[in-house]
Order: C-alpha cells, then sequence, then structure tokens
C-alpha cells in the first residue's frame, strides 16, 4: 500500500527533516507515527499525500512512484487519499453539508452520486442531523467528524490524519479514534501522526517512532 | 454533467466577482477604458480615411501651357491628354477666362487687377481622371507623364494638402497605436491584480480543492470565466459608450461641417472591428487572469 525506501527529505534552509526512512505500510493497516515535536511526522504525510516532495528516495504509494508522478497525477491520487487536520480545514461560510459536497463537486462527481454519497458519509459520522449547521455553530469533535466524512467521501484507499485530536479533550478523542477504528474495519488504511504515545498503544500495536527526523523503532 | 459542471464555474465565478465587487468594478472600468480609447482611435482614423477619400474624388489635375504656345500647340496638348487611359473629361481655360475667374473670387478688391497692363495668368487645362484613378500614386504618375509634353510648363493636383493630410492620418494612427499598448500593458496588469485578490479571497477554498484531488482545470476555470466576464462586460460598456456618443456627435458636428465642406457620412465602426473590439476585451481579461495563475500555480 505504502512503500517508503531511502527517503530524505530537507526543507529549503537546509534543515534535515526526514533521514533514510524505509517502511511498509500495508493494506488495512491502522499505524501510527510517533515522536516529539519537531520528529517529522507532519513531513512524513504531507510526503505521502504529495504536498511536499521528496529530496531523495522512492514513496510508492498504491503502485504509484510519487518522484515520478506529474501534476495531473497528483490530483487523481489525491481522491485516493483522505487526509485530515489539526484544525479540521472546513470552511466557515459553507454549511456541514455543503463542506462535504464542495469535495465531490470540485473532483466532478456526478449530481446524484454527490448527493447518495454525502448522506452516506454523514451517516457514517454520525452527523445527519446537523448537515445544516456552519462550522463555527458545531463543537471541535463535530467540526472534526465533517472533516473526517469530507476525508472518505470518495472512497480513499488511504487515511491520514495529522494529529486529529490535538484541538480536542480526551473524551471527544476517544469518540474520534473509535470513527477511525471505524472507518479502517470497513478496510481503510488509516495513518495517524500523533505525539500522544499512550492513545497510539491503546489503539494499536503497529507504530512508527519518529526522532529528529530518523525512524527508531527497535528491530 | 456538462451542464452541471458549467453551472457549477459560473456560480463560483459570479461568487468570486461578488466577493471582490469593488474591485472588479475597477477593472471593468479599466478595460473599459482602454477600449474607449482604442475604438476613438479607430473611428476616427477610419473617418478621416473616409474623408480623405471623399476629398480625393474631388481631384483634379491643372495643367499649365508655356506662355506663347500656339493655338495650334494647345490643340496637340489637348489631345495628347484626351488619348492618355487616365482622362475622363478635359476643359480648357484661356489666359482671358482665367482673369475672369479670378476677378470674381476677388470680388471685393477687383480694382486690384483692373490696373494690369498685361495678363499674367496661363492657359491651362483642367483635367478630371477617371474614378479608378483617384489616387496619390496614379495622379503622380498622370502629373509625371503630362509635365513631360513639351508645351507644358506646370501641372499640379493640390500635392501639398494630400501629403500633409497624409502625413497626419498618419501621426494619428502612431499615436493611437503607443497609447493603446500602454494601455493594452496597463489593462492586464490591473486585471491580473483583480484576479489575485480573488484567488486570495478564496485561498482556503484552493487549497481544500487541492487537498480532496480537484484538477488544476477545475482550479482554474471559475477565474478565467471571472476574467471572461470581466472582458465582455468591458468591451460591450465601452461599445455602448462609444456607440451613444457617436450618435450625439453625429447630430452636432455633421450639420456644421455639412454647411462649410459640403456633405458628410460619419460612420460608426464596421461591423468586423466590432467583434474584434469584442474579441479584444476577452482577450485581455483571459490574458490578465492568465498572468496571475501561472504565478499561483507555480506556489
Ligand atoms: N516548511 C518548512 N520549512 C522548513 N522547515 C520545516 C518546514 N516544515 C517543517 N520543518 C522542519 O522540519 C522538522 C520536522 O517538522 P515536522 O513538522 O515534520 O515535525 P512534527 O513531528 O510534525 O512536529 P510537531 O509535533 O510539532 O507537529 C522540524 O525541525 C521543522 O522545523
Ligand atoms: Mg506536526
Amino acid at each position: 500500500m505504502i512503500q517508503i525506501f531511502n527517503l530524505y527529505k530537507v526543507y529549503p534552509d537546509n534543515h534535515p527533516a526526514l533521514t533514510d526512512i524505509n517502511l511498509h505500510i500495508k493494506k488495512g493497516d491502522f499505524v501510527f507515527a510517533t515522536g516529539p515535536s519537531g520528529a517529522g511526522k507532519t513531513t512524513l504525510i504531507k510526503l505521502i499525500f504529495c504536498a511536499e516532495r521528496a529530496t531523495r528516495g522512492q514513496i510508492i504509494v498504491n503502485g504509484i512512484n510519487l518522484a515520478k508522478i506529474k501534476k495531473s497525477g497528483i490530483s487523481y491520487l489525491r481522491r485516493n487519499i483522505g487526509v485530515v487536520f489539526q484544525d479540521f480545514k472546513l470552511l466557515n461560510n459553507r454549511t456541514a453539508y455543503e463542506n462535504i459536497v464542495f469535495a465531490l463537486e470540485v473532483t466532478g462527481a456526478r449530481r446524484k452520486e454527490i448527493k447518495r454519497k454525502a448522506w452516506q458519509v454523514l451517516k457514517l459520522v454520525g452527523l445527519q442531523n446537523r448537515l445544516d449547521a456552519t462550522p463555527l455553530g458545531l463543537s471541535g469533535g463535530e467540526q472534526q467528524r465533517i472533516a473526517i466524512a469530507r476525508a472518505i467521501v470518495n472512497n480513499p484507499t488511504i487515511l491520514l490524519a495529522d494529529e486529529p485530536t490535538g484541538n480536542l479533550d480526551s473524551e471527544i478523542t476517544q469518540d474520534i479514534m473509535e470513527l477511525f477504528k471505524n472507518i479502517n474495519e470497513r478496510g481503510t488504511t488509516v495513518v495517524i501522526a500523533t505525539h500522544n504515545k499512550n492513545l497510539a498503544h491503546q489503539y494499536s500495536d503497529k507504530h512508527i517512532l519518529l526522532e529528529k527526523g530518523r525512524v527508531i523503532n527497535p528491530a | 454533467m456538462f451542464l452541471y459542471r458549467l453551472l457549477y464555474f459560473f456560480r463560483e465565478a459570479f461568487q468570486g466577482i461578488k466577493n471582490n465587487r469593488f474591485t472588479h468594478m475597477v477593472a471593468i472600468g479599466t478595460i473599459t477604458l482602454a477600449l474607449l480609447t482604442f475604438g476613438i482611435f479607430i473611428i476616427t482614423v477610419i473617418n478621416l480615411n473616409q474623408i480623405f477619400d471623399d476629398w480625393g474624388k474631388r481631384i483634379q489635375v491643372i495643367v499649365y501651357m508655356d506662355e506663347d504656345t500656339s493655338s495650334e500647340g494647345i490643340k496637340k496638348v489637348k489631345e495628347k491628354i484626351i488619348n492618355l487611359t487616365q482622362t475622363e473629361n478635359i476643359i480648357y481655360v484661356s489666359k482671358e477666362r482665367a482673369l475672369i475667374t479670378l476677378k470674381k473670387s476677388l470680388h471685393n478688391q477687383n480694382g486690384i487687377l483692373d490696373n494690369l497692363d498685361d495678363n499674367p495668368l496661363p492657359a491651362s487645362f483642367e483635367i478630371q481622371l477617371k474614378e479608378e484613378y483617384k489616387n496619390l500614386q496614379s495622379v503622380q504618375a498622370f502629373v509625371a507623364r503630362v509635365k513631360g509634353i513639351d508645351e507644358v510648363s506646370d501641372a499640379e493636383y493640390g500635392q501639398e494638402w494630400l501629403e500633409k493630410f497624409s502625413a497626419f492620418i498618419s501621426m494619428v494612427k502612431l499615436v493611437g497605436v503607443s497609447i493603446g499598448c500602454f494601455l493594452l500593458l496597463a489593462t492586464i496588469i490591473i486585471i491580473s491584480n483583480t484576479i489575485k485578490l480573488t484567488i486570495y479571497s478564496r485561498r482556503e477554498e484552493i487549497e481544500i480543492m487541492k487537498l480532496v484531488g480537484a484538477t488544476n482545470f477545475f482550479i482554474q476555470t471559475p477565474f478565467f470565466l471571472e476574467g471572461f466576464i470581466q472582458g465582455l462586460s468591458a468591451s460591450l460598456l465601452s461599445l455602448g459608450i462609444l456607440f451613444v456618443s457617436y450618435k450625439i456627435l453625429i447630430s452636432k458636428i455633421i450639420i456644421d461641417y455639412s454647411l462649410y465642406l459640403g456633405y458628410l457620412d460619419l460612420i460608426f465602426l464596421p461591423q468586423k472591428l466590432i467583434i474584434e473590439l469584442i474579441l479584444l476585451g476577452i482577450l485581455l481579461g483571459l490574458f490578465g487572469c492568465a498572468f496571475s495563475m501561472g504565478r499561483f500555480l507555480k506556489a
């Protein structure tokens, strides 16, 4: 599903963010990337959905070599990768329902399909009765549910999440994690970046431990 | 499906215009101004050309005879000129006739001419050329030919004003083209700035579009549509202004002009140029957009 070989990422200011990373994430895995602040978790996530390009090495996602991907290829790759962030990244001038529709519309989905799919994911995240609320009228947990709904509405094979519960209290965090687990059980590969080791241990035994840009998992 | 997408693009474009009403208005105003300047120059040049042609139709060549040409000689010259292909019609003006005409035209001060011992005016021919030869080159060729005849002392066709007028039109064209080019550039820069502002005001939407895998085509099209709408509204607006001003002007100028210089038919832009002006407006809008898009998509 996701294979990484000898990956290096050096940002323009010559600061090495990732050094010699080798990973293999299998289909259906539920994986955490953990490590202290500045370890390179966000950078790793960004490289997988092509928000950043690798300095050296190979990343292969769904059989596609990201080093060789073209601009238009990135668009189609991203329809197969859902991404969720700490700050939700919802459009505040649109309702919950419209936020999800937007993601379908701009990828050129058919009108009928849009309605059906939007309803389906809203039901899945348990917000079918809040679809007319704008993000500012929703709690943090609800906003993150909408963001997750948007991320999975195109039925991606991979769901990436960067500190998805960083802005949420512990009770809501559990709910969101259960939702990720739920999505994973439906066959989606889930990769979550977090500095919260306990949370990672609670939900999975597959961890990528990062420190100063290197994987430090015991062999 | 296609219609639904088109609807989406238009909705987004109008949303963009609505969100940045003021900047869009400024942009449309600028394009309108640029196109208006173009239009005014084009109309001016077209009409000057028209007047030029019109006056050209009245061109006649006057051939002056040597002082002491015999009536035999005059006949011979007349024969020669009639046989030239360009000649339509020829009238002989004798020395006496020329003096009478001059006296008539100076009706108030004809006392001056009464005291002349001798008639200083030469005999001449007034020649009308055939329609198809009433242009600068043909007239010049004709005059050169006639000057070559022995008994002819000189021939003229009012070259001075013809050449001056010709130079004047060239200058108007030059000024028009330079101002026009400058305005074109300014317009593109201003449009590209408005589009940049809409891009900025929609950066979150664009970020999410990229995130969920919208193609560049999908991201860009609404902006190009904005540029297109700007250009189109500006061209229609400028054409409207041009037409109204033309109608007002025509009712004033024509009357004045006709009093002094004869009948005049001022023309508006021909259909072909109207279409070209609209296309220019649209092109400007799209260009301005492409300009800011290029920079934005690199980022
Ligand atoms: N755009 C950037 N330009 C330059 N350096 C960057 C950039 N993004 C991240 N870095 C640097 O790369 C290193 C890894 O950053 P990254 O954001 O991947 O860490 P992280 O593990 O996500 O940290 P956190 O837990 O604080 O989010 C850090 O030292 C950071 O300063
Ligand atoms: Mg981070």
